[in-house]
């Protein structure tokens, strides 16, 4: 499994080199004497390209396989990161429109979710807890800007307060 | 368990709905007004709007909250201003240099004489010639001599590439038939560092770059870019009175807003905002900074004026050949 | 000159109760501001700037300098406890102080970095009285070329903050070199790499890559392993650093003032890249290089020293000819400026209070800032033994708000995922985030420089050899580069020699 995730990720960085290397290309490369926009992108990308082949290639020709004494991923858990990923993920799309306290809340829900299931109203509280002192310290204190969302409870707190 | 659970989203829901239903209400301004400033804290456009801003506050009722989207010159702020709704909530803080000289010269997202209403002027910014105090160059002239007598030779600290500075310089170059070599910087603080350290022999700054040096004579001013002589610095001749009225560059700071928003919208804020320039603190900051004008303009005038500008901008870059192809 | 005088002079100005109280804010907020993570002292400076209008010169300006110091104490914290860096000068503490901290000694670690600058500051300050003048006009003379040389040698310096593979280390620079050319270029001002997008316009921005590198690919990770593997032990070793953490650490911390001190004159990058440095120069002088990255003390003490005394010297170039080193300085010039204080050779005739003033509420701030965060140490360990089902959505929180509140864009956030998936990937294949990090900061400097210089010199490299500073720099560069080389091989040998 490590062998082909190191492919992956090594192919990875081949292929940005290579995607870079041409855009480099198409932003002028100049010359030494007189670089331009793309000089050092291009330098930078045929490094990049040279070692990712030298590593790829190193990798095709060792046959020792490493012996694992941790496992190289826990498949029971990956959905943990994957579901992290795809909450945060959620949580870009609806943060200007729920406003930062209510998308907040519903992340920390989230990720209270992933992590182990307890009690549910132990989760919301303490989502809602979290969600509500950190608006506190950070709008309202630090006069950070976050976006208000159609629940705009900052002004609802002004106008109480 | 059930009756719990209703209870607490009957709840929640009744505070929400408070919520979105406390919004209505008549009079602008009702909620918070929020200025975009295209820079990074600190810069002329920042300090400026937010003491606008302060004042603003006060008179309007309603908070004014300023917040730094900086990026490509002030261009990522102001295609998010044009794109905004115009309802008067959503303004913008940044230099004309993204409507008269980015445009011209690339392609920016938004249209630059249209998509925007221009309200108030607040501060200019003007730029000098400068060079170390034991310099060759006396004058000007000197400088430009040099430069004919020795093509390719002198080395002159821009604070960007197409800063205003850059585009008088170039154009110079095209009218005198010269050629310099340009080393950029990121900025005022930078050049000045270069001059400074001698690597490169003129620097063109802003004011807040060379003010404090001037002052403290490590530096000299050979010329100035703006209309007229600076008050601060009488000595120094503008570039009109050396001989080239085109090239009289100034930076403007200016407050601006989506085109469509309502007129009684319009003239309540720059209203607001001319009374904000008006008082002795702004006054105080505006000079210590260097961008302060004695006639800001606003409203009409004001896009008269950046529409005359813009287009002597097109016009010298066009010469110049660099204009954008449209 | 007196100088003695003028420190008693100045002394009397910022013992005022008035003045310590601002001083004593300012190093609040910015211990805050630098322990959570993207919220930088210029964002708060900018908030604080229009207060500072209505209060004294002195005042204020002391406050705003508090800011600044007390970020480079705080940012050390998070990059202990949960491998984030609070400020780009702490990423390499990230490296050894948050393996020092699984290992139950978040103590020490803590103790010693805020010992550890402590002693830097206060010995920056003492250079600040001293020899701030020559300094000053030695920083002037680096130019472009010296520059780009500097910045060579920082690069190669990646190469040495390696534990595993060379190569792999080389190539995740090379990536960070080509990330920090995204952006408008300095010289053409084309956008490279931008894809088409407004936001791009300036490139990805260091904090919401370090930030998806360092905090969420760690929190994707632990996620994925078994529960059974801890954290963090939680047999805390101690609270403050012990008899050996300061015999081992007493060399690491005067090598990493002394570099910080130097280095923290030029004008951008001073702090990140002393750090760096220094991390690398204990690593080099160690008996035992192969123990840093497991969370040796000397890897957390010479950076720490570094990155605070750099700060110190910072203000130099601001002080004596006007010049801010970095954004945060130049909030911090215009604060000056509102109050009608021009800095520059003439602050000191001029405004002695000011200047005497300042530097001495240095030595005050410092004291403070050991006062406030020695006891908080016990506060921020507690923190270590938080369930981590508590813990990694803080963490992730603080991660989020900390890069929205840059540039009030969501887009950040993307740039923070992004990098978090790629940082995950990273991770299980033994790609390190520090040496891409470190080119990506170095990146941008060391191509305008290039840039630049040749502009100057008309295309000829001769440049870079024929003036001292920059021909010394590249000589050394070459030289850490050959010596890197072959001790990786000697080692390798070794390795297939022990593997037989």
């Amino acid at each position: 499994m490590k062998k082909w995730m190191n492919r992956i990720s090594t192919l990875f960085l081949f292929g940005f080199s290579v995607i870079i290397l041409f855009m480099s290309l198409k932003l002028k490369v100049g010359s030494l004497n007189n670089p331009e926009a793309g000089f050092a992108p291009f330098l930078a990308s045929l490094l990049l390209l040279f070692l990712s082949a030298v590593i790829l290639i190193k990798d095709f020709l060792s046959f020792a396989e490493a012996d694992q004494k941790v496992p190289f991923i826990t498949w029971k858990n990956l959905m943990k990161p994957i579901n992290l990923m795809g909450a945060l993920i959620g949580y870009g799309l609806l943060f200007t429109t729920l406003g930062y306290v209510t998308s907040t809340f519903l992340l920390m829900l989230a990720m209270f979710i992933i992590y182990e299931s307890k009690k549910w109203m132990h989760k919301i509280i303490t989502a809602c807890i979290i969600a509500g002192i950190s608006f506190l310290i950070f709008d309202v204190w630090l006069r950070v800007p976050l976006p208000k969302g159609i629940f705009d409870f900052s002004s609802f707190i002004k106008t109480w307060w | 368990m059930k009756t719990r659970w209703i209870g607490l989203l009957a709840l929640s829901a009744f505070f929400l709905a408070l919520n979105v239903l406390m919004a209505a209400e008549p009079d602008y301004p009702t909620k918070p007004i929020e200025i975009i400033i295209g820079y990074a804290p600190g810069a002329g456009t920042d300090l400026g709007a937010r003491m606008i801003a302060e004042y603003a506050k006060k008179s309007l009722g309603q908070d004014v909250v300023c917040i730094n989207k900086a990026g490509g010159a002030g261009r990522v702020a102001m295609t998010l201003v044009s794109k905004a709704k115009p309802d008067g909530y959503t303004l913008s803080s940044g230099t004309d240099s993204s409507i008269i000289v980015a445009p011209n010269l690339e392609e920016v997202s938004y249209k630059p004489l249209e998509d925007f209403v221009f309200m108030n002027q607040f501060g200019a910014l003007n730029f000098g010639v400068t060079v170390l105090q034991d310099s060759a160059f006396k004058t000007f002239k000197d400088m430009v001599e040099f430069a004919r007598a020795n093509p390719d030779k002198l080395t002159l600290g821009i604070t960007g590439v197409n800063s205003s500075e850059h585009v008088a310089f170039q154009a110079l170059a095209l009218m005198e038939n010269l050629k310099f070599r340009f080393v950029p910087f990121a900025g005022a603080a930078p050049t000045m560092t270069a001059l400074l350290g001698g690597h490169v022999m003129v620097a063109i700054p802003a004011t807040s770059g060379f003010a404090s040096h001037v002052k403290s004579k490590t530096v000299r001013l050979l010329a100035v870019l703006g209309e007229t002589r600076m008050d601060d610095y009488p000595d120094a001749p503008t570039l009109k009175e050396l001989g080239y009225p085109e090239l009289v560059f100034q930076s403007w700071y200016i407050l601006s807003g989506p085109k469509k928003i309502e007129k009684s919208i319009v003239k309540k804020l720059e209203t607001v905002f001319s009374k904000a320039m008006e008082t002795p603190e702004f006054m105080k900051l505006a000079q210590e900074l260097q961008m302060y004008t004695k006639t800001p303009l606003s409203g009409d005038a004001l896009t008269e004026g950046i529409l005359r500008r813009n287009k002597r901008n097109a016009d010298i870059f066009k010469k110049l050949g660099i204009a954008l192809k449209k | 000159m007196d100088v003695f005088g003028n420190v008693l002079y100045g002394f009397q100005i910022s013992l005022q109760p008035i003045n310590l109280l601002y001083c004593f804010v300012g190093v609040i907020l910015g211990t805050l501001t630098g322990v959570l993570p993207g919220l930088g002292p210029s964002g708060t400076i900018a908030i604080l700037l229009p207060i500072t209008f209505n209060a004294p010169a002195v005042s204020s300006v002391i406050m705003l300098a508090g800011i600044f110091y007390g970020a480079q104490y705080g940012g050390s914290t998070t990059s202990i406890l949960v491998s984030i860096p609070g400020e780009p000068s702490s990423i390499v503490t990230c490296i050894d102080g948050h393996q020092m901290a699984r290992h139950g000694r978040a103590g020490p670690a803590l103790g010693i970095s805020a010992f550890g600058s402590f002693i830097a500051g206060t010995v920056g300050v003492i250079g600040l009285m001293f020899v701030a003048s020559p300094l000053a006009k030695i920083a002037l003379k680096f130019g472009p070329p010296e520059y780009f040389s500097l910045m060579v040698l920082g690069l190669i310096i990646l190469i040495y903050l390696t534990q595993k593979s060379l190569i792999k280390a080389i190539s995740m620079g090379a990536f960070g070199l080509i990330l920090s050319f995204f952006g408008l270029d300095i010289v053409s001002g084309q956008p490279r790499f931008a894809f088409g997008l407004d936001e791009l316009f300036d490139g990805v921005g260091i904090v919401p890559v370090a930030m998806g590198l360092f905090g969420v690919a760690e929190t994707l990770a632990n996620l994925e392993k078994t529960e059974e593997v801890k954290i963090f032990e939680t047999h805390i070793k101690g609270l403050l650093p012990s008899r050996k953490d300061w015999a081992d650490s007493i060399w690491p911390l005067i090598r990493g003032t002394t570099i910080g001190f130097f280095l923290g004159i030029l004008p951008g990058g001073g702090a990140i890249l002393s750090s760096f440095v220094s991390y690398a120069v204990e690593k080099k002088v160690s008996k035992h290089p192969e123990r840093f990255g497991q969370g040796t003390i000397e890897g957390v003490a010479g950076p720490e020293a570094a990155n605070n005394a750099a700060s110190s010297t910072g203000f130099i170039p601001l002080l004596t000819l006007g010049i801010p080193a970095n954004v945060v300085l130049a909030m911090l010039l215009a604060g000056l400026l509102i109050h009608n204080i021009t800095p520059g050779p003439l602050l000191l005739k001029q405004h002695p209070d000011v200047f005497w003033g300042v530097i001495t509420s240095m030595y005050t701030g410092n004291v403070l800032l050991l006062v406030l965060n020695l006891p908080l140490i016990g506060m921020w360990v507690q923190i270590t033994k938080l369930p981590y089902r508590l813990l990694f959505p803080l963490i992730i929180l603080f991660c989020v708000i900390g890069v929205y509140s840059i540039n009030n864009a969501v887009f950040d956030i993307w740039i923070m995922l992004i990098f978090g998936a790629i940082g995950y990937f990273m991770k299980k294949c033994d790609y390190e985030p520090a040496p891409l990090t470190l080119a990506y900061v170095l990146g941008p400097m060391m191509e305008q420089a290039l840039r630049q210089s040749l502009i100057i010199s008309n295309g000829s490299f001769s440049i870079f050899f024929f003036r001292p500073i920059s021909a010394i720099a590249l000589v050394v560069a070459v030289f850490l580069l050959v010596t890197a080389f072959t001790g990786f091989a000697k080692q390798k040998r070794l390795q297939v020699v022990e593997g037989e």
